[in-house]
């Protein structure tokens, strides 16, 4: 049972990686915290379902339209919310993000209803026994996904113009303005990855978790403990502490409690902050 | 007096005495309904006025209501929306209560509008029949509100007699959604299980409100190896436990409190085996649901819904106070806290019964393989 437990929570925390990823982007690249950032998963989740279910679109075209239908709403949602308020109060950011994750949950409410809706798997429907081990395959597939969007996300920072542009707006805005870089050109392009990326995490997990208007505050709120565990602003930091939450979750819910597992959650958050004030991986950018 | 005056007043004495049953038949009496019309729960508030509108409908076609004093009446539906939001809700019931045409009303259904409006009603003194399941609605000293619509305690009590009683379930696993309605239904289920068959659950388990992996919960579950898993939540949830306890193994009978379409649609085959309590279902065999399903779907394509028969056997229930106790709020009031058995569609009423809940009918449901609600059993 320990290692069916620790391959869900492997998934589980890869997603929860991913969108804490998310959340350390736009924290690099515009000193935004973006509480609304659950919320991209959410309407990636819808897109999928618009374009397959209700539009017909094949599943293999629907997907990236919607991912690409996520990163256009956190271009078009940096470019008329975010930044007027850029280098505002701290407080106002933050009060702006949390009105845009209410905005956006109330609003597909509106659009697509409260009903939860299931989503066709599109790994295969049923587990895989391997060694007394049942794998569900797009569980298999979350993991292989959020590995290959690790690596090409490093090569992307690495290895281009785009990359490089990110980091040098994210070390220093003054100076990226003054070697030529349009700064706020690459914070719009970054939030638009960065809301890519979550909408990446609400395809992968729409078969897994149904589609729902009410997925992205839970989404957020373990995203975002995973982003502070791993040294808010580090991205392999946001990936291991979603990760950690997802294990921890599922290992505390078998062997502790499921009822006061997201108490938990919190108390190693807290603990982890005590330790290492700076978070498991401060320094890598 | 002339002969010509006084041939006048007889014709026209003549006149009013041939017009008095056109005048008395042409009368029309309101029955208000406050229901979720607009947003995204819409259709909870088609199903409960489709289901109050074919019961206007057939008693008018049938001649009206006939009043105590000897006239008729036909009935007509005052429908006002709660957008499923209290603060709309209590302008609603505001709207019906200030309106002296209106007699009397059904709903709302979500217990939260309920509640923080029964003042409203109570103030005005207009009876109420409301499908709301949340236990205090009847717990609040008002004696205007009638509760249509057997509660969650009912249910669960009945599908352990069923399940524990009737089908001999011998280790019993209890699951609940931590939120206010799984508490207290697994506080029931743990209650009522070991007062009445002497079982402690084998596991007794929760999850989160929002939790989308269950797989802690679910291996606990599998792990304790229960015959029966009785779950207390909501769909979502619900949804994905099953599927995690198939996908682990777990061969046993899921039991659920809102086995409906919903959750239907999510399980999808795993739903297959499940089964649960409802107030009724159309499939319930007997004559009246026969005939209401049929008349409900001629008219609207689809089946009814639970909701759907608390609002037709609602008005039914309304015209024969109007047509016994009269055309008052008063009046109607006055015969349904007297009345001790009125039988209606959906199961036998007692709206005399103290608090209000006047209905305790329910069902037991297992879903066939081809995901068709049968009932199992059926409690008055």
């Amino acid at each position: 049972m320990l290692a069916q437990l620790i391959a869900s929570g492997l998934a589980t925390g890869c997603l929860y990686g991913l969108i804490g990823l998310g959340f350390v982007m736009i924290w690099n690249t515009a000193a935004v915290v973006n509480f609304a950032q659950g919320e991209f998963a959410m309407l990636g989740m819808f897109l999928a379902l618009t374009f397959h279910m209700f539009w017909e679109v094949p599943l293999w075209v629907a997907l990236p339209l919607a991912v690409a239908g996520a990163a256009a709403a956190g271009w078009a949602t940096e470019r008329l919310f975010v930044r007027p308020i850029l280098g505002a109060d701290p407080l106002s950011v933050i009060m702006v993000t949390i009105g845009l994750q209410i905005l956006f949950s109330n609003g597909a409410k509106f659009l697509w209803g409260t009903q939860p809706y299931p989503f066709p798997s599109y790994s295969g429907g049923d587990p895989v026994r391997v060694a007394g081990l049942v794998l569900q395959p797009q569980l298999v597939v979350i993991v292989a996904a959020t590995v290959a969007l690790a690596f090409l996300l490093h090569v992307l920072s690495q290895r281009t113009t785009f990359g490089k542009c990110l980091r040098a707006v994210s070390q220093d805005r003054e100076a990226a303005s003054l070697v030529g870089i349009d700064v706020n050109r690459t914070i719009a392009r970054g939030f638009a990855l960065s809301t890519g990326l979550a909408g990446v995490a609400g395809v992968l997990m729409a078969p897994v978790v149904f589609v729902a208007a009410d997925v992205g505050l839970p989404l957020l709120i373990k995203s975002f403990i995973a982003a502070v565990i791993g040294g808010f602003g580090s991205h392999p930091g946001a990936l291991v502490g979603g990760v950690l939450i997802g294990l921890l979750d599922n290992l505390v819910g078998f062997y502790v409690s499921t009822d006061y597992r997201d108490a938990i959650s919190f108390l190693a958050l807290v603990a982890i902050l005590l330790v290492r004030p700076q978070g498991l991986f401060p320094r890598h950018r | 007096m002339s002969l010509s005056k006084r041939l006048a007043l007889v014709v026209g004495a003549a006149l009013l005495v041939a017009a008095g049953p056109a005048f008395a038949q042409s009368r029309t009496l309101h029955l208000g309904l406050v229901g979720i019309m607009t947003g995204p729960n819409a259709q909870n508030g088609e199903f409960c006025r489709n289901g109050a509108q074919l019961a206007i409908d057939e008693i008018n076609a049938a001649g009206g209501v006939r009043l105590p004093d000897g006239g008729s009446a036909t009935l007509e539906l005052v429908v006002v929306d709660d957008q499923a939001k209290p603060d709309i809700g209590l302008n609603a019931i505001r709207k019906l209560a200030s309106d002296e045409r209106v007699l009397a009303f059904l709903g709302p259904d979500f217990s939260g509008i309920t509640l923080p409006s029964l003042f409203v009603g109570a103030e005005a003194g207009l009876p109420q029949i409301t499908s709301s399941i949340g236990a205090k609605v009847t717990q609040s000293g008002y004696t205007h509100v009638f509760r249509g619509r057997s509660n969650d305690v009912t249910w669960m009590k009945a599908l352990v007699d069923y399940a524990v009683g009737d089908r001999k379930a011998k280790s019993v696993g209890v699951s609940f959604t931590n939120i206010e309605l799984g508490r207290s239904g697994r506080d029931v289920a743990v209650a009522y299980l070991k007062e009445k068959y002497g079982i402690e659950p084998v596991v007794d388990v929760s999850h989160g409100f929002g939790d989308r992996d269950l797989t802690a919960s679910a291996a606990r579950i599998v792990q304790a190896k229960p015959d029966l898993l009785i779950n207390w939540g909501t769909q979502i949830e619900a949804a994905l436990l099953l599927k995690e306890l198939r996908n682990l193994g777990w061969k046993g009978t899921f039991a659920f409190n809102a086995a409906d379409d919903i959750f239907v649609g999510l399980a999808k085959e795993t739903a297959a085996g499940v089964i649960g309590p409802q107030n009724w279902v159309w499939t319930k065999d007997d004559a009246g649901t026969t005939r209401f399903v049929r008349e409900y779907e001629r008219r609207h394509g689809k089946k009814p819904s639970p909701h759907s028969i608390v609002y037709y056997d609602g008005v039914r229930l309304l015209a024969q106070a109007i047509e016994k106790g009269g055309a008052s709020r008063k009046a109607i009031m006055a015969y349904l806290h007297g009345l001790d058995r009125w039988q209606g569609v959906q199961g036998t009423y007692v709206p005399s019964a103290k608090g209000g809940d006047i209905s305790t009918a329910t069902v037991i449901i297992r879903y066939t393989d081809e995901l068709v609600p049968q009932v199992v059993a059926s409690y008055p």
